[in-house]
């Protein structure tokens, strides 16, 4: 579809506010006059076939913020993995080569914040913590070594995991820390990469996570909260690495989805009445590879198809895909480098690895291996890891909006590392069972 | 950025400020580790409670300083320490939260923090909180971290407050402040739909006690019909593809003592071989293993299959459909309304969505609430005609009250000329969803025109039957006849209704498949002239069909019309082509297919 080539206006697709302007609807249209803006001039040029990204300044920008960052940064000082692993899946996703000389040092400074209590701290001398656990071991991943993977204390690392456990089937963040849906993602991803799923660890978490759906088929950070494009993510990505994805309203969450993505902007939102963000590109973007293979699941389960027939039943893309890389490609590309949440933003290493994540989902149409799930026994006694083993790229499906020379790499929809780094290391620990 | 010249610094400020800022970032490092060692040491004392203070004002995020911090405080308070004294560290603590948070609103550790205070201190004044958490969502109206720690005070509030039902109110009239500030704000919004269901509760409280709410999880079955055979011995199935999957009904007979047997038989999709064909309604023939003829056969819908496995749900009363065959004419088609299977249950938990917070009410105030709510959309609606919204919302509720109440023909035809007409203006005002609207329309229609083809049976409520058969037969022949022509048709919504027609006319509409003829196994004649059809499906197990047009519809190879007859089981039929772009106008007369195809016979 995408939004510049309609054949009709852009501005059919300014939202009308009824001259009853609230303090969202004026936010809203400032924000869709700087985007309209930015597409009217590709409408009128007649230039989206030649929109280019950026890909030599997005290097750039990576590679300079490895050499130091400005005072501004501070907070991240409790933030160390997350900076690696923004960094680092960036140069991933844009194919440039991660050297000997990076991983290396990544696999120095990711040694330095590991606790002989178990996980990853944000500095060195920090406490472990689950999101930046997460990070840590996303980077382990994208630095792809037996010498980075080695690193990782698995015995520690569980022992802790089931620290932060609660008997609600929930996860704190930190010794000491809230409890929120992240907590759950963080544990099980980094815990699916690593081998580590037991069903001790996981008792209850499903059904915990279930709770967090809300009346509108949203997911939030806790039972009861408003749902939020962020915590949806790691609601139904953890529910996929567990195998329950049957647990949740699907088709109203897939619904809720959906509304996310602007009209105008075709970037998404987080929340209803909110603005698009390009960090959201992944986050909710990343939500419909997961339900399209949900969904193609659940017809062939209902229709005891046989494989063969299976080309039939793959849900076809459930978003905008040109849309979403109009919006990425037009709006949030920063002139010296780096992705930005909207224009006139600045850009931040957050926000270039979330909307290059969201260009790599939208190019790119993961699929999933229903034939050797259906093979390997009934899905639910499928070890963790195995499950995110079965997604692969379908390369006939790619779609690249613009200079063709902009595809980046395909990223795991469940992990958000490249698809094959993330196999490597499941492989890896695969062959190192859990003996502790 | 747009044309603003930024000038470049000079080399020597930007030498300055780099020095400046490696001073500070030397400054801060120092404090960092000092007081890391200080942790490491546990040397719980002033100093390293001003070191905390000093990076927490920089860094929030600092979580293990955090941490640190609430070991010092909880040192000093576990030393001999007054009740007075605690509460003064504390609301000094307190103070300083609320200065980094004017910085850092969006901070996770900032309220973890904030609440382990509240929690440790000997007296939280949590109406103070109340208020301090209005003014954060006055500067952000939309932080979720305000509204998470909201819900918290007033968790607080309430368990010290014994006016709870108070508490509601206010909280729900703080979300009606909030939406009239800014009618856009989903948060306050949300906030409401959960104090809603808690207000209710209050209120009934006094009354009713313990009135169990009622039951939220329903679960739809509709079976759209039985058909029995009594000359093969078989039971045809139609089912909404809601639910359609492999066999989900056993068969059963009553023996003399009035028991149930099971009949055993087999089951088989006469939708075609392709699991395509499959997808699209569903039929099912249900054959009986021995040669026995019923008057009376009961089918019922297996108990695994109207609740997850994994709920803890037990079946009170199954869904029965009781087919009582009449003697003389056998080809009934029993149609049972959507029941609410789970009724009389105690529900723990399901599949379907989270819904501990609905609204308690019955269907008659369910239906009530609905024909007031359309009175309001429409006088809304005449004051602005074109609001898109005014007229989603009027098809919402329309098609709910439809689906719920058990109106009489003449009720349900009304609403379903009423969602046409706000279709055809849906289409007019919101160009970009147009299809969708396209959809829905036609559903009203087919089923406005369906209506007449079934009649409520005498003799049960919940059994529908066909009309008599003749009804339908037009002069040109003898045969049940079907015609819904120049009506803008985009799809068939639930082709089984159509199970007993002979002769079915869907010429001049917009039509994209004929997939759905697949459940229509008595079809003789079907006619799609003037569709947007690209390709015949469902064809193959039409045994009787013996003639399609499909002429001037989009179909582009021959490809697509060949591919439709691979697997064909039925005699001769006589397929009319013309119109297709892929035929040559030249071509004209007669074609004929392939030998393999020589049953079907292509007319121009």
């Amino acid at each position: 579809m995408g939004i510049i080539d309609r054949p009709f206006p852009l501005e059919q697709l300014f939202t009308k506010n009824d001259e009853y302007s609230t303090e969202s609807s004026t936010q809203q249209s400032k924000t869709e006059k700087l985007v309209y803006d930015l597409f009217k001039v590709v409408k009128e040029k007649n230039s989206l076939k030649t929109i280019r990204l950026n890909r030599i300044a997005h290097i750039k920008f990576a590679t300079d913020g490895l050499k130091g960052l400005h005072k501004h940064w501070v907070v991240l000082d409790a933030n160390k993995p997350w900076l690696c692993y923004w960094m680092l899946h960036v140069l991933d996703l844009l194919g440039h080569d991660i050297t000997q000389e990076l991983i290396s040092r990544g696999v120095s400074t990711i040694s330095k914040l590991q606790n002989a209590t178990g996980g990853f701290g944000g500095g060195p001398a920090q406490i472990s913590h689950a999101a930046v656990t997460y990070a840590a071991v996303n980077t382990i991943a994208i630095l792809g070594t037996k010498e980075a993977y080695d690193l990782i204390d698995r015995e520690s690392l569980y022992k802790w995991f089931m620290k932060l456990k609660q008997p609600d089937g929930s996860f704190i963040m930190h010794e000491g820390g809230e409890v929120d849906i992240r907590g759950a993602y963080c544990v099980l991803a980094s815990a699916a990469l690593t081998n580590l799923i037991t069903p001790e660890l996981i008792a209850g978490t499903a059904d915990w996570i279930r709770r967090c759906q809300a009346f509108d088929g949203g997911i939030g950070g806790e039972p009861g909260l408003e749902a939020h494009g962020g915590y949806a993510f790691c609601g139904l990505a953890a529910m996929e690495i567990l195998g329950k994805t049957d647990l949740l309203d699907v088709p109203s969450l897939f619904r809720w989805a959906s509304s996310l993505q602007m009209q105008l902007e075709g970037g998404f939102q987080g929340r209803p009445n909110k603005l698009v963000d390009g960090c959201y590109s992944f986050w909710v973007g990343a939500l419909f590879p997961i339900l399209e293979i949900i969904m193609t699941r659940q017809q062939l389960k209902k229709n005891d198809a046989k494989c063969k027939e299976l080309d039939e039943y793959i849900a076809q893309p459930l978003f905008d895909r040109e849309a979403l890389q109009e919006y990425l490609l037009i709006a949030c590309q920063y002139h010296k480098g780096g992705l930005i949440d909207k224009p006139k933003r600045s850009p931040d290493y957050y926000h270039t690895c979330y909307c290059l994540s969201g260009l790599s989902t939208s190019q790119h149409h993961v699929i999933y291996d229903f034939e050797k799930a259906a093979s390997l026994n009934t899905e639910q006694e499928l070890n963790a890891g195995d499950r995110s083993l079965l997604w692969s790229e379908d390369e006939t499906k790619i779609l690249v909006l613009g200079d063709p020379s902009n595809v980046v790499n395909a990223t795991h929809p469940i992990h958000n590392v490249t698809i094959p780094k993330a196999k490597k290391m499941i492989e890896y620990f695969r062959e190192k069972p859990f003996s502790f | 950025m747009h044309g603003r010249k930024r000038v470049k610094p000079t080399a020597e400020v930007e030498k300055l400020r780099k020095e400046k800022e490696a001073s500070k970032i030397k400054e801060y490092n120092g404090i960092v580790a000092a007081c890391l060692e200080k942790k490491n040491k546990c040397e719980f004392d002033n100093e390293a409670f001003i070191l905390t203070t000093k990076i927490l004002s920089q860094n929030p995020d600092f979580y293990t300083i955090w941490n640190f911090r609430r070991s010092i405080l909880l040192n000093e308070i576990s030393e001999d320490c007054s009740e007075e004294e605690k509460q003064q560290k504390f609301s000094s603590e307190l103070l300083f939260l609320q200065e980094v948070f004017r910085h850092n609103p969006k901070s996770y550790w900032i309220f973890n923090h904030r609440q382990w205070c509240l929690d440790t201190m000997p007296n939280p004044d949590w109406k103070s909180e109340l208020d301090l958490v209005s003014k954060m969502l006055d500067m952000d109206a939309r932080n979720f971290h305000g509204w998470n720690y909201r819900r918290y005070v007033i968790s607080k509030l309430s368990c010290i407050d014994s006016n709870a039902l108070n508490l509601s109110k206010t909280e729900f009239d703080f979300t009606t402040a909030k939406i009239n500030q800014n009618f856009s704000n989903y948060s306050a919004w949300h906030q409401r739909s959960k104090l809603l269901p808690k207000l209710v509760e209050d209120e009934q409280l006094g009354d009713q006690g313990k009135k169990p709410l009622i039951d939220q999880e329903i679960r739809h079955i509709s079976i759209l019909g039985a058909y029995y055979d009594s000359q093969n011995y078989q039971i045809i199935l139609a089912f909404d593809d809601e639910i359609g999957m492999l066999t989900p009904f056993q068969v059963a007979y009553k023996n003399d003592t009035s028991q149930l047997n099971i009949v055993e038989g087999h089951w088989r999709s006469v939708s075609g071989s392709s699991d395509v064909d499959r997808m699209h309604g569903f039929v099912w023939i249900f054959t009986l293993n021995i040669e026995s003829s019923f008057n009376e056969l009961f089918v019922t819908v297996k108990p695994e299959w109207i609740v997850p496995s994994n709920s803890e749900v037990k079946l009170v009363s199954n869904i029965q459909m009781h087919c009582q065959l009449p003697e003389q004419n056998k080809d009934t088609l029993i149609l049972m309304p959507p029941q609410t299977v789970a009724e009389n249950t105690t529900i723990l938990s399901t599949a379907s969505r989270f819904r501990e917070d609905i609204l308690p009410m019955t269907m008659q105030e369910r239906i009530n609430l609905l024909k007031r709510e359309i009175a309001t959309v429409k006088e809304l609606q005449e004051i602005e005609p074109e609001s898109k919204w005014c007229l989603q919302t009027l098809l919402i509720l329309l098609r709910e009250l439809k689906y719920i109440s058990e109106l009489n023909t003449e009720e349900s035809k009304n609403i379903d000329e009423e969602v046409i007409t706000i279709c055809d203006q849906l289409i007019n005002i919101d160009k970009i969803r147009t299809k969708r609207f396209e959809d829905l329309r036609s559903r009203a229609i087919f089923e406005t025109a369906t209506n007449n083809l079934i009649q409520v049976s005498p003799n049960a409520q919940q059994e529908i039957i066909f009309r008599d058969n003749r009804l339908f037969m037009s002069e040109k022949s003898q045969l049940p006849t079907f015609t819904l022509t120049n009506r803008n048709l985009t799809i068939i919504p639930t082709p089984s209704i159509l199970l007993h027609i002979r002769i079915l006319d869907l010429s001049y509409n917009k039509l994209t498949s004929t997939i759905f003829l697949s459940n229509l196994i008595h079809l003789q004649e079907a006619d799609f002239r003037d569709n947007c059809i690209s390709s015949i499906n469902g064809v193959n197990n039409l045994r009787f069909l013996r003639v399609l047009n499909v002429q001037s519809n989009l179909i582009e190879s021959w490809e697509a019309v060949r591919n439709g007859f691979v697997k064909w089981q039925g005699g001769e039929c006589k397929v009319y082509v013309s119109g297709n772009s892929f035929i040559n106008e030249s071509d004209g007369k007669k074609l004929k297919w392939e030998k393999e195809m020589d049953k079907i016979e292509f007319c121009y």
